[in-house]
Parts: C-alpha cells; sequence; structure tokens
C-alpha cells in the first residue's frame, strides 16, 4: 500500500503524493475494457476519416459480399457487406457513433434531472420528498420497452424521440439512488454549520452536498451507459429506435435475421459490437465503483 | 402493517391510474383519434363510425370519463386489423407468455443456485470464474442476439432443436434459456453474496464447532437462510420478463403477448398497443405489490411506521 511507505518515509509535498496515487490509480485500471472503450470513441468522433465506406452508400452489384477471411472476400470490405451491398465495418463504427451519442444525450437529460430531483427530494424530506418518491416509484414500475413501443409509435421514429422516452427511466433510477445518499450527507456536520452561518439552500446542495454524492453519480453514469445501449439496441432491432438508413447496431442484427445461414457476418459482428461494449462498459463501472466507491458494491 | 399494507394497494391503484391515463393522452394527442383508432386505409365511413363510438364530439373530460369505465369492465375495444375484442387475443395469448416466464425462471433459478452456492464456498476457484463470466455475459448481451445465436448454432447447425415457434417441450429450450440468462447475471451475484454473508455468520461458524459435517452445514444451516432474498428476486425477475419478452418472443415467433405488441405496431393496431400496455403494466404493478406485503408479513423486522 502507499499510504504505509508514506509514513515511513520523508513528507512528500501534497502535489507529489496526488501525482503518486493518481499513477497507481491508472495502473490499476483494467485494461482490455478501457482499450475497448478508446476505441469505440475513437470510432465514434473520427469514425468518418476511419471508415473505408460511407456507411449508407448502396452497392448493389456487390451486395452480401462475405468477410475478408472468406475466399471471395475482398479487403475492401474488411467484414463483408449487407443485402444491399453496404459495407458492415464502415456501418459498425457509424453504428458506435449512434449508441454513444444517443446514451450520453440520455445520461445528460435523464441523469441530471435525476440527480436534481434526488437532490431536492432527499435535502427536502417531508411532502415534497414523499411525493416524487411515489412518482418515482411509478416510473419505475413501467415495463420500459412496451412504454417505449408505445410511444414511438405515437410520436414517431426519430433519434429525439427515442432519446425522449428513455430519459424519464434514466432520471427516475439516478433519483433514487441520489436521494440515498444525498440523506446520509444532509446529516454530517458541515452542512448543520453551512445551515447555521446563513447559506442559501441552492449553495448548500451545489457545494456540498453534490460534491459528496458525485462519485455515486459517476459509477451509476459508467453503468447505465451499458443498460442504455441494450435498451437502445433492443428498440432498433423492434423496428422503432433510431430510423434507417441510420446504421445502429440493433438494427443491423434485425437486418440481417433472414438471412442467417447464407450471410451470417450481416448478424454477427454487430451483435458482438454490443456485446464488446456494454461488458466493457459493466467491468469498467466495476472497477470504477470499487475504486471510487467502495460502500456501494451492490449497485 | 394494515395501514401499510393498504397504503401499497393505494399507491398501486395509483400507478394503474397513471399508466390509463397516459395511455389515453396519447391516443389523444397524436392526430385524429378516429384515424388512430381505425385500420390505416379505412374510408371515411369507419372513421365517422369511430368517431361517434369513441364519442369524440364529447368534452374530452368525458372522453375520459367513459374510456377509465370501460377499462373498469376490461372493455379494451377491437383490434382494427381482425374486429377481435383485444380482451379475447390476450387472454388466448396470456398462457404462452406466462409459460415462457416460467421456464426462464427455471433455467435461471437451476443455474444460478448451484453456481452462486458453489462460487461463494469455494471462492476465487475455477467455479467461481465460470459463475462470473457466465453471469458477465448474460448482463451484457443484448437477449435478441444471443437468441439468434443460440438459433443457429442449435437449430441451424446442429439441426438439435427447433428453431421458431411453439411446439413440443423441445420448443421451450432457446427461448427459455435466452430469457433466463438476462437475470441469471443478477441472480448469481446474489445467491453468492448472500451466502458469503451467511457462511461468515456465528451460527454457522457454531455450526461448524460442533464438528457437522461440511455438507450438513452448507445445505441445512446456511443454504435456507442464503435464499430468502432470491425468493423475492424471483418474483421480482418476473417483471424483467415482460420487458424480456417482447424481444425473445419477437426472436422465436411465439405466440406470446410480445409479439402480438410488435406486430401490432407494424399494423398500426393501437387498441392492441393499448391493452398490451395496460395489461403488462397492472401485472408490472401487481407483483410489485404483492412482493412488498410478502415481505411486511414474512419480516418482523422491518417497520413500517410513518
Amino acid at each position: 500500500m502507499a499510504d504505509t511507505s508514506m509514513q515511513i518515509a520523508a513528507p512528500a509535498s501534497p502535489w507529489v503524493v496526488r501525482v503518486r496515487s493518481g499513477l497507481s490509480v491508472a495502473r490499476r485500471v483494467p485494461k482490455i475494457p478501457t482499450a475497448v472503450l478508446l476505441v469505440l470513441m475513437i470510432f465514434a468522433i473520427f469514425g468518418q476519416w476511419i471508415a473505408p465506406h460511407s456507411p449508407v452508400a448502396v452497392d448493389m452489384a456487390n451486395s452480401f459480399a462475405p468477410p475478408v477471411w472468406h475466399e471471395e472476400g475482398t479487403a475492401s470490405n474488411l467484414l463483408g457487406t449487407d443485402k444491399l451491398g453496404r459495407d458492415i465495418f464502415s456501418r459498425l463504427i457509424r453504428g458506435a457513433r449512434v449508441s454513444l451519442s444517443l446514451s450520453l444525450f440520455v445520461i445528460a437529460l435523464g441523469g441530471g434531472v435525476g440527480v436534481a430531483v434526488g437532490l431536492i427530494s432527499g435535502y427536502a424530506g417531508g411532502k415534497l420528498d414523499a411525493v416524487l418518491q411515489r412518482g418515482i416509484e411509478v416510473i419505475l414500475a413501467m415495463p420500459t420497452i412496451l412504454v417505449a413501443l408505445v410511444f414511438v409509435f405515437a410520436v414517431g421514429r426519430s433519434f429525439e424521440s427515442v432519446i425522449l422516452i428513455l430519459s424519464p427511466f434514466l432520471a427516475a433510477r439516478f433519483a433514487r439512488i441520489v436521494r440515498g445518499e444525498t440523506l446520509s450527507v444532509r446529516e454530517r456536520d458541515f452542512v448543520a454549520i453551512a445551515k447555521v452561518i446563513g447559506t442559501p439552500t441552492w449553495m448548500i446542495l451545489l457545494r456540498h452536498i453534490l460534491p459528496n454524492v458525485f462519485n455515486t453519480i459517476i459509477v451509476l453514469a459508467t453503468l447505465e451507459v451499458g443498460h442504455l445501449i441494450l435498451l437502445e439496441s433492443s428498440l432498433s432491432f423492434l423496428g422503432v429506435g433510431v430510423p434507417p438508413p441510420q446504421p445502429a447496431w440493433g438494427l443491423m442484427v434485425a437486418d440481417g435475421r433472414e438471412f442467417l445461414t447464407s450471410a451470417y457476418w450481416i448478424t454477427l459482428f454487430p451483435g458482438l459490437c454490443i456485446l464488446a461494449a456494454v461488458l466493457s462498459l459493466n467491468l469498467f463501472g466495476d472497477w470504477l465503483r470499487d475504486t471510487l466507491d467502495p460502500r456501494r458494491r451492490q449497485l | 402493517m394494515v395501514k401499510y399494507i393498504g397504503f401499497r394497494i393505494f399507491q398501486a391503484l395509483l400507478g394503474l391510474w397513471f399508466i390509463a391515463t397516459l395511455v389515453f393522452i396519447l391516443s389523444r394527442s397524436i392526430g385524429d383519434p378516429a384515424e388512430v383508432f381505425t385500420a390505416r386505409n379505412s374510408g371515411v365511413d369507419a372513421r365517422e363510425i369511430m368517431a361517434a363510438k369513441l364519442g369524440l364530439d364529447r368534452p374530452v373530460h368525458e372522453q375520459y370519463l367513459k374510456f377509465l369505465g370501460q377499462l373498469v369492465r376490461l372493455d379494451l375495444g377491437d383490434s382494427v386489423s381482425n374486429g377481435i375484442p383485444v380482451t379475447q387475443i390476450l387472454v388466448e395469448r396470456m398462457p404462452a407468455t406466462f409459460t415462457l416466464g416460467l421456464v426462464a425462471l427455471i433455467f435461471a433459478l437451476a443455474l444460478s443456485l448451484p453456481l452462486g452456492i458453489l462460487g461463494a464456498v469455494y471462492r476465487d476457484s475455477a467455479i467461481d470464474w465460470i459463475a462470473k463470466v457466465l453471469a458477465f455475459l448474460g448482463q451484457s448481451m443484448p437477449p435478441f442476439w444471443s437468441g439468434i445465436m443460440l438459433i443457429i448454432l442449435f437449430a441451424v447447425v446442429w439441426e438439435m432443436l427447433p428453431p421458431a415457434g411453439k411446439g413440443g417441450w423441445q420448443s421451450y429450450i432457446l427461448p427459455g434459456f435466452t430469457l433466463g440468462w438476462g437475470v441469471m447475471a443478477g441472480m448469481v451475484r446474489l445467491v453468492r453474496s448472500s451466502m458469503m454473508d451467511v457462511l461468515d455468520s456465528d451460527y454457522v461458524a457454531m455450526a461448524r464447532a460442533k464438528g457437522l459435517p461440511e455438507a450438513v452445514v452448507i445445505g441445512k444451516h446456511a443454504l435456507r437462510n442464503a435464499l430468502l432474498p432470491v425468493l423475492t428476486y424471483s418474483s421480482l425477475v418476473l417483471g424483467a420478463f415482460m420487458n424480456g419478452s417482447v424481444v425473445v418472443e419477437q426472436v422465436f415467433a411465439w405466440p406470446g403477448i410480445g409479439t402480438s405488441a410488435v406486430q401490432s405496431v407494424v399494423r398500426r393496431d393501437f387498441p392492441v398497443i393499448q391493452g398490451v400496455v395496460i395489461v403488462f403494466g397492472s401485472f408490472f404493478i401487481l407483483i410489485n405489490l404483492l412482493v412488498d406485503i410478502m415481505y411486511a408479513v414474512i419480516d418482523p423486522r422491518i417497520k413500517y411506521t410513518n
């Protein structure tokens, strides 16, 4: 442990300690999940310069081309093409952007609202807390996929409508956990002192309580991105997610279903992408939780 | 406790009302409701008949009360694609969804109990790792994709099991496993951690000190106490199955409620979707209610005072 060696050695200046502990945390980062997530992020951000083809360019003459390791495969279409001759690899790269950006929007919107509701509910207590909690329980008791199915049916299929319908469910999950944390932070001495010297409530929430629940929020957000990617791909698979020709991974799996025996690659690779992304996020989130927030092992 | 149970029932009714109202608002806010409730290419006549039937010339609050009144009498309207009452469609399809959920629960328990127990007893052993890997995979794999991959392996390549549809007992294996795998992850973790808590307890140490054989200590003293949270979780899992069944039924062409929900989206058959959401939502709320009541009755440590 770094702590014991610190006690024996001459006291180091604070920034040295900080750099050392930062380095020792960085060394323990789970390597494979972090690498997978970095690659996906690079795909999502710089995809248009990496992808060999346009993800939506149709080339009927080149439909159902197999991956490069098959005899008829070519290096031009590394992972083969689909029934319209679109390049699977390029579509996967664009799919990373669709999945990640959608999840981040939902985290920002739903997570932001959820954190605010959780802070207020936990800090205020009393009737306001009771009302907010009942509302959250109702949302958590609804079957997500079905409600999303109806909603998208009603307002039409678009990137925005998927964000709008997934956000309340995420907000409810965030609010419940942030409220629980707020309840315990609220009782600490520094909050009582801040109250005594007349700090306005909003400032107590932002300066004293939020920083103390921040680790929990970060861990929860990481784990929820994985959950959201699964939900989004399920909706895409059912035909109520991001509309075509945008290449969402779930939609690509659905596209390949008719050709399972003749062209397995259309279905196999997008599924592997979802698996790799969600698995890495879960492993990374677990590690983050153990590092930042060891009390919440059950999260 | 009676007060608490009464409050929970009130809360459940509130949830039901909320879902019904949400469906009502959605159905009335998306363009002309007469068009929403009729088939896509129906003529002016059909729309006028539907408008009269829905009472669209009446004020909104009267329409709303009429809608709630019909719900209470379990009248969910007729399907616009084949004219069959929605209640009848749902009652016909309910058993398929329910048995699939039951099979999935059996799969999940049959896998997670031994893996979780052995993982807790032999910590960090090979079996503990296998359990972890299976759990992480189940948690991270999209069920629609793992279902398809299982079809390729077991139905197409090895030709051991039917690829889709509901038939003999063999047809339950693939969809049941696909649905169960997703919740197995949480269950393994729960069995393992609650078993570890119990194994560290004083009464297990006492049983060991008495010189009882290890099998008796684990099987009789530890397991019984570790199973309580698992049983509670199992009942909550039924709710997760309803979410999953929409996707899994679609993959395996299973003739259940989930499939009819997706089909009706494709056909723009609003009364059926509305019915499915109300039925699934009610079921979800009912399960949560029963679990909470069960908790209050079984566990005397929990005190419910406001």
